[in-house]
């Protein structure tokens, strides 16, 4: 009984420190999450680096002067990140006011259905594309080899962009929910040696952006028009719209668990 | 709620190791850089 009452005392006295622990570990972990995998992401961790095991040295062993220099630079450090990662931090203000927690149910569905459209009217005109779906993971290395585009999802763009002889037809198009991300973006080539050999480039970058991240890529053949779904380092085919539409939807709401990459792989069906 | 727990458990447990190594520093700092208080005044014996 004395114990627990100690407990609640130590509780009551000292919420608010958790509570500041807390919001400090959510701003790290959201923070890293979006700045990993992009340039400004070692730029970040080196200085954090520094500036951490300095931090930690000059109190462990009580270094005053390196205390001082850096209590005195900690201000000026503030304002250059903000100045240095200006162009992320806007992008990551616009992408909390585009987050799925402030998009409705019927907002995500009218995309599904825009992008199986879309699809089906590239694979009818055997227009070869390889679309990139970003999830949770940040693939901003890879759309950063690209052209950033950074419009509304729509039909027409899309078309334009995969028409043979354009600019961006070659490489992957990013799309974040119901935005065009960037096209022409270089995705890494997967080198499994399990894969079909018939598999062309397009069909194996499908296959290495899904190796590297939990994005959905969506492959539609030059040859032959058949569309392919890839994700975690697996490809699916033989697709109607309706099936396609129910794959992605089911896809993009599904939980990390069912998700791991080392489950049955699909593709053996497509390479046999 | 298993998801939140699970989903990305190494980098959320950095980030809470993390957040209490900047907390704990700028704790102590702030508590090394209080001004000591001055003691109450005392009333002077009039002559």
């Amino acid at each position: 009984m004395d114990r627990l009452h100690q407990v609640l005392v130590f509780a009551r006295e000292n919420w608010p420190s958790a509570i500041e622990i807390l919001i400090l570990a959510v701003v790290i972990y959201f923070g890293y999450l979006y700045f990993r995998g992009t340039r400004g992401a070692k730029v970040l961790t080196g200085l954090a680096l520094i500036f951490l095991t300095l931090t930690l040295t000059a109190q462990i062993l009580d270094l005053q002067v390196i205390s001082w220099i850096i209590r005195s630079l900690s201000a000026f450090l503030a304002i250059a990140l903000v100045v240095i990662f200006q162009p992320e931090l806007r992008r990551a203000l616009a992408a909390l006011g585009s987050h799925p927690i402030f998009s409705s149910n019927k907002q995500k569905q009218e995309t599904l259905t825009l992008l199986t459209d879309v699809v089906f009217a590239l694979a009818n005109k055997q227009l070869g594309a390889l679309i990139a779906l970003e999830r949770d993971t940040n693939i901003r290395n890879f759309t950063e080899t690209g052209v950033d585009i950074d419009c509304k999802l729509s039909r027409e763009l899309v078309l334009t962009i995969f028409f043979p002889k354009t600019p961006l037809h070659d490489g992957g198009l990013v799309i974040n929910g119901d935005r065009i991300v960037a096209a022409a973006c270089i995705f890494p080539v997967s080198a499994r040696e399990d894969l079909d050999r018939a598999l062309g480039l397009r069909h194996r970058a499908a296959i290495g952006v899904t190796e590297e991240s939990d994005a959905i890529a969506i492959v539609v053949s030059e040859e032959t028009g058949w569309i392919s779904i890839c994700h975690r380092g697996r490809i699916e085919r033989n697709f109607n719209p309706e099936s396609f539409r129910a794959r992605i939807n089911e896809l993009l709401t599904l939980v990390i668990e069912d998700d791991a990459p080392n489950s049955e792989s699909t593709d053996k069906s497509f390479s046999s | 709620m298993k998801r939140l727990f699970t989903h990305n458990w190494q980098i959320k447990i950095i980030s809470i190791i993390l957040a209490f190594t900047i907390w704990y520093l700028i704790k102590k700092n702030i508590s090394g850089a209080t001004f000591q208080q001055l003691p109450p005044p005392r009333a002077l014996a009039t002559p």
